[in-house]
C-alpha cells in the first residue's frame, strides 16, 4: 500500500491506492512515481469567474437544432423532408447527432477539375506518384461510369472543443468503405501540396462519439480559429455559423451547400414551396 | 506501449508461418469472445472495461481475414497510431487549457511526446508532458479529460475539478455521477489501470497522476452481481 496525504488546516484529506504487484504494467510506471506536488488546499483559491465571456461559437442548442428545419433547397433532392435529421437524445449534448445521407456518383466526388487534368497526365515528381496511382485506379475503375456510392454525413457537437465536428462514411454498394487513401485523394485533389503528414492531422478515422463505430472525420482543433475569421458572434445568426462551417469542411467531401440556402439566410422570408 | 498494433509485430511474424500465404499481408485483427478489439483503446482499458474478471494471461484470438471495418478502425501504419495518439493529447489539452499549452509547443515537442511514448522513454516523454499537467495552484484544470466506460460503452462528459456545490475538489464519486446520476456504488466496481482507487480521490489529482499517456483518465465501471462485505468497506460516500 502506498498512501498520499494532502493536509488542510482543519481536516485530513487522503487518497490511498493499492497497487497489485502482480499487475506491473509499463503504462502505470509514471503514475507510480508519485509526485510530492500535492493538491494545495483550497482556502486561497480565487473563485472561477463565471465563464460566460463572449463565446466565439454559439452554444449547442442554437447551433445544431435549427439545421433540421431547413427544407431541401436543391432541385435534385426529391425528398420533401428535411435535409438533415436529428438522431439520439436531443436533450443530451453528447448523445445526439445530425445525419444526412445521399447517393452520389463517385466521379462527382473526385473533383472535376482534376478529372480534366488526368486525361493529359504527366507523372511529375516522385512524391506525386503514390497520389497519382491511387487516383488513376479509382478513376479508371469507377469514374468513367455512373458508379454510385452511398454517402453518410453526421454532425456531432464536441464538448471538448465547443464546435461542431463532421463525421462521414462513403461506401460502395457491397458495404465496403472507401479507403483512407481514396478519401484523402478526394479531399486534397490531384496535384496537391498538402503532405501526408498534414493529412494525418486533418482527416482520419475515429470512432463516432455517439454510435461508437468507425467514421472518417475532420479534426476539430482548427475549426474555432477558422470560424473566427468567417463568423461573428454578435453580428451573425447561429444558423449561418453552421452553414458557413458546413460549406467549408464539407465542400471537399461532396457535401455541397446549395446556393439557395445562402439566399435564404440573406432574406428573412422563406422561399416559396418550402 | 499502449496500443495493440505497437506490440503485435512478433505475433504477426509467428502466425504468418501457419496461414494461407495469400492472407499473410492482410490487415491483422484481434477478438475476445467474438468481439473485435478496438486497437485505438489502450490495451489495459479494453481489458478493464470488457473482461476484467477474466483469468490472466488474457487469451485473445488473432485473425487475418474479413477485417470488420464497420466495427473497428483500420490501422494502415504507425502514422495512424500517432495521429490518434496526438489527437487525444490535443483534445485533452483543449479541455484542460483551451489548447493553449499544446498549441504553443513546437512540432519538435509534439514529436518528442510521440517518440518518448513509442520507445518507452519515461524522461523524454515527461519532459514535455509535465507542461500539459500544469495548472494554477488551487484551481486545477479547466475541465478534466476523462472517459468513462459504462456497460462496455465509452462516454465523455464535461467534469470540473472543483465541485460547484461543495466548493471542494471534485471526488471520483462526484465525477462519476456526471456520467450516471443514478449510479449505485454498491453494485459496481470502479477500475482504472487495473486498480480500484478510493471513491474519495480528487479527480484533479487523478488527472495529474493516473492519466494514460494520451492525457485522458480511462475509468471502467463494471457491474457486479454480488458484492462481498469487504469490498463495501471503503465505498460508501
Amino acid at each position: 500500500m502506498e498512501t498520499v496525504y494532502a493536509s488542510r488546516e482543519n481536516s485530513l484529506f487522503h487518497s490511498s491506492i493499492a497497487i497489485s504487484h502482480e499487475r506491473k504494467k509499463e503504462s502505470i510506471r509514471q503514475s507510480t512515481t508519485l509526485r510530492t506536488n500535492l493538491l494545495k488546499p483550497l482556502e486561497h483559491r480565487v473563485p472561477h469567474q463565471s465563464i460566460r465571456h463572449a463565446t466565439s461559437t454559439p452554444n449547442y442548442v442554437s447551433l445544431l437544432h435549427p439545421l433540421p428545419q431547413l427544407r431541401p433547397f436543391s432541385p435534385h433532392i426529391t425528398d420533401s423532408g428535411p435535409l438533415w435529421k436529428v438522431y439520439g437524445n436531443r436533450e443530451q449534448i453528447g448523445d445526439s447527432y445530425l445525419k444526412h445521407t445521399c447517393v452520389k456518383r463517385l466521379a462527382d466526388l473526385i473533383e472535376s477539375d482534376s478529372n480534366t487534368e488526368s486525361q493529359t497526365e504527366e507523372s511529375s515528381s516522385a512524391a506525386q506518384l503514390s497520389q497519382d496511382s491511387v487516383e488513376t485506379e479509382l478513376e479508371s475503375t469507377y469514374c468513367k461510369t455512373d458508379y454510385l456510392v452511398k454517402c453518410e454525413y453526421h454532425v456531432v457537437y464536441s464538448v471538448s472543443y465547443s464546435v461542431p465536428v463532421l463525421y462521414f462514411n462513403i461506401s460502395h454498394a457491397n458495404g465496403s468503405l472507401l479507403t483512407l487513401n481514396e478519401v484523402w485523394s478526394m479531399f486534397r485533389g490531384k496535384k496537391s501540396l498538402i503532405t501526408d503528414a498534414d493529412m494525418w492531422s486533418t482527416l482520419s478515422q475515429q470512432d463516432h462519439p455517439v454510435l461508437n463505430l468507425p467514421f472518417f472525420t475532420i479534426h476539430p482543433c482548427h475549426t474555432s480559429r477558422l470560424m473566427g475569421t468567417l463568423w461573428n458572434y454578435s453580428r451573425d445568426p447561429p444558423l449561418s455559423y453552421l452553414i458557413t462551417w458546413l460549406s467549408v469542411v464539407g465542400g471537399r467531401l461532396g457535401l455541397k451547400v446549395p446556393n439557395e440556402l445562402g439566399l435564404y439566410l440573406a432574406s428573412p422570408e422563406k422561399p416559396e414551396g418550402s | 506501449m499502449m496500443y495493440f498494433p505497437l506490440v503485435t509485430d512478433k505475433v504477426r511474424k509467428h502466425f504468418t508461418q501457419y496461414i494461407n500465404p495469400e492472407s499473410a499481408n492482410k490487415e491483422m485483427w484481434i477478438d475476445f469472445n467474438g468481439q473485435p478489439i478496438k486497437w485505438n483503446y489502450p490495451i489495459g482499458v479494453w481489458f478493464d472495461a470488457f473482461c476484467f474478471e477474466s483469468p490472466l494471461p488474457w487469451t485473445v484470438t488473432v485473425h487475418f481475414e474479413d477485417y470488420p471495418e464497420t466495427k473497428i478502425l483500420h490501422c494502415p501504419s504507425k502514422d495512424a497510431i500517432k495521429s490518434h495518439f496526438m489527437s487525444s493529447i490535443k483534445e485533452a489539452d483543449s479541455l484542460k487549457h483551451k489548447g493553449q499549452v499544446i498549441n504553443t509547443m513546437q512540432d519538435k515537442d509534439h514529436h518528442q511526446l510521440w517518440l518518448g511514448f513509442l520507445n518507452d522513454k519515461f524522461d523524454q516523454f515527461w519532459s514535455v508532458n509535465k507542461r500539459l499537467m500544469e495548472s494554477t495552484a488551487g484551481e486545477g484544470f479547466r475541465n478534466i479529460p476523462i472517459k468513462c466506460y459504462l456497460n462496455e460503452k465509452p462516454f465523455q462528459k464535461l467534469v470540473k475539478p472543483i465541485d460547484d456545490t461543495t466548493e471542494n475538489w471534485t471526488t471520483l464519486q462526484e465525477a462519476l455521477f456526471e456520467f450516471d446520476p443514478k449510479l449505485n456504488f454498491n453494485e459496481v466496481r470502479v477500475i482504472t489501470h487495473g486498480i480500484e482507487p478510493s471513491l474519495k480521490t480528487p479527480i484533479q489529482w487523478m488527472s495529474e497522476h493516473l492519466s494514460y499517456p494520451d492525457n485522458f483518465l480511462h475509468i471502467a465501471v463494471i457491474n457486479t452481481n454480488t458484492t462481498s462485505h469487504d469490498a463495501n468497506q471503503d465505498r460508501t460516500a
